[in-house]
């Protein structure tokens, strides 16, 4: 089972930094990239499945670096992106042989296995639709279906998650543990209860930058101590969003909030500590400099 | 400890054996260069593949209309000149379907990745040019006076000058209906190439100096316009970000 290497890269558009020195291991298992709305995750994974060239550093697969790799590289890798692209009159099957064939699929287990795959993502009843036909959350299926056509070492879905409904994606969620126990499993999502559920191993991202990784566990450990719950009125519920990193408000009825915040101090006198959660690590991670 | 007797005969044949099944085990697949081609062929699009049959049966038509109505060298070549700006049109036509539904982004994370996939289009699009030139240029030929060489000469500039400039407008231009845009350019070569008609000393010996030139010119362009795309792709900014 290869390892895969992030030694240092850098990368920008048009002159503004999105990746900034991103160092980092991947092993066997599933991994979770969170971070906000343009942190680089995507343009991360781009370089990842060798889509963009890093403008420094090296991506390592094993001791060879992955562009000197080529299709060797490339062979070994199954990959979602976040726009996931399709030819609009092209049935499912011939979509899926289509893509079996780019991936070098031996002609001889190709059928077979866009069949159990078809299968195993539950569209085998549409293998004969156009693709234009089918909903969001079943083109996400596709998706799925076709990232693992060559049965890759290295896994990579920016967003998978997106579009689905709650069943599928509880689907989705136990179909990539299973995935992760074979082959290393990267996945982007801003979706923090995605990646919580999902990963072995998160990295979080703000700004092109590392800000945090490991596990679940290791995450929390960090904002222990540091998550608060305070029962308060609308107005001063309103107050204290505006102090403190908030991640939750709900209403409790006869006029009482409870506010959940992040804070090293205790924020009310009322405040009582709180079992932290991924997110609150998303929260003290993405906007440090505001507690 | 009792000591196990080898037959070398025996152990001979079964290493044979396994060397055998060692060699026939196909541990990994590589589509051979043919095969990848003869692939590719099946997800061609078939409104391009269509126009060039068609465009063929038009030669035929066109060339056995002239050839029954006697037409002049000027009228030959004219005609010639209008279908070699034209063929271009339908690789650009295949290229422009591939960057057309995001599936760039997906296609280069693949073992064949794009630079592989378009060199595929490329040679199919370039040989069925190469066959719809043969037949345009030999039928020419057959009815003018200047010979093969010449007739290869005028009609293969319109066929460069094109080609060049609908891939620039390829590159150049992500968004929108670039098919239109390559076409109306193939029309605008076309009527171009008309030009030089009500000029006769140009297609004459002494003006092949000039036509080579344009040729070589021609060959520059389209030379430069695929380096400069197999640079974009390799690049691959420019790729996720082409979509229509």
């Amino acid at each position: 089972m290869p390892q895969l290497r992030l030694e240092n890269i850098k990368k920008c558009y048009k002159g503004v930094p999105v990746v900034k020195e991103l160092e980092y291991t991947f092993h066997q298992g599933v991994y979770g990239l969170l971070g906000a709305n343009g942190a680089g995750k995507t343009t991360l994974i781009r370089m990842l499945v060798g889509v963009l060239r890093p403008d420094s550093g090296r991506i390592m697969c094993g001791q060879q670096e992955i562009f000197r790799m080529g299709g060797e590289y490339r062979r070994m890798l199954g990959y979602l992106p976040q726009e996931f692209g399709y030819y609009p009159h092209f049935t499912v099957l011939r979509y899926m042989r289509y893509l079996a064939e780019l991936k070098a699929v031996p002609p001889e287990l190709a059928e077979e296995r866009i069949e159990e795959l078809l299968v195993q993502v539950g569209l085998i009843q549409v293998k004969k639709e156009r693709m234009k036909n089918l909903s969001g959350g079943m083109l996400r299926r596709v998706g799925i279906a076709q990232a693992l056509l060559n049965d890759p070492e290295i896994l990579v879905m920016d967003e998978p998650t997106a579009g689905l409904d709650p069943k599928e994606r509880i689907r989705f969620r136990n179909f990539i543990s299973a995935l992760g126990r074979e082959r290393i499993v990267v996945i982007s999502s801003h979706i923090v209860s995605d990646i919580e559920y999902i990963a072995d191993e998160i990295l979080l991202i703000k700004s092109g930058k590392q800000v945090g990784s490991g596990t679940v566990h290791q995450l929390c450990e960090r904002v222990n101590g540091k998550v608060w719950e305070s029962v308060e009125t609308p107005e001063s519920a309103e107050q204290l969003n505006l102090q403190f990193v908030v991640s939750s408000m709900k209403n409790m009825g006869e006029n009482k909030v409870c506010v959940r915040m992040i804070s090293e101090e205790r924020p009310t006198e009322s405040a009582v500590l709180a079992e932290p959660g991924l997110e609150d690590v998303f929260l003290f991670c993405m906007a440090p400099e505001e507690i | 400890m009792e000591q196990v007797q080898i037959d070398p005969t025996q152990k001979e044949i079964a290493l044979r054996q396994l060397a055998d099944v060692v060699e026939e085990k196909e541990i990994r697949y590589y589509p051979s260069v043919m095969r990848v081609i003869l692939g590719q062929m099946k997800y061609l699009s078939l409104s391009a593949l269509g126009g060039q049959l068609a465009c063929l049966l038009l030669i035929f038509g066109v060339c056995a209309y002239l050839e029954g109505s006697q037409a002049k060298m000027m009228v030959w070549l004219g005609t010639g000149s209008v279908f070699a700006s034209c063929l271009g049109v339908f690789l650009m036509v295949e290229l422009c379907r591939s960057t057309s539904h995001h599936m760039l982004e997906l296609e280069q994370s693949c073992y064949l990745n794009i630079k592989q996939l378009w060199c595929v289009k490329l040679l199919i699009f370039g040989c069925l040019d190469v066959v719809l030139l043969t037949v345009l240029i030999g039928g020419i030929s057959r009815n003018v006076s200047c010979g093969l060489f010449p007739v290869a000469l005028y009609l293969l500039v319109p066929f460069v000058v094109s080609s060049g400039l609908q891939l620039l407008i390829f590159t150049a231009f992500r968004r929108g209906k670039r098919e239109y845009l390559q076409m109306s350019v193939a029309i605008f070569v076309s009527f171009l190439f008309l030009l030089p008609l009500d000029m006769p000393k140009l297609y004459t010996f002494a003006c092949l100096g000039f036509w080579g030139v344009a040729l070589l010119l021609g060959i520059g362009l389209l030379a430069v316009e695929i380096v400069l795309l197999y640079r974009m792709i390799s690049t691959g900014e420019e790729l996720c970000l082409i979509e229509l």
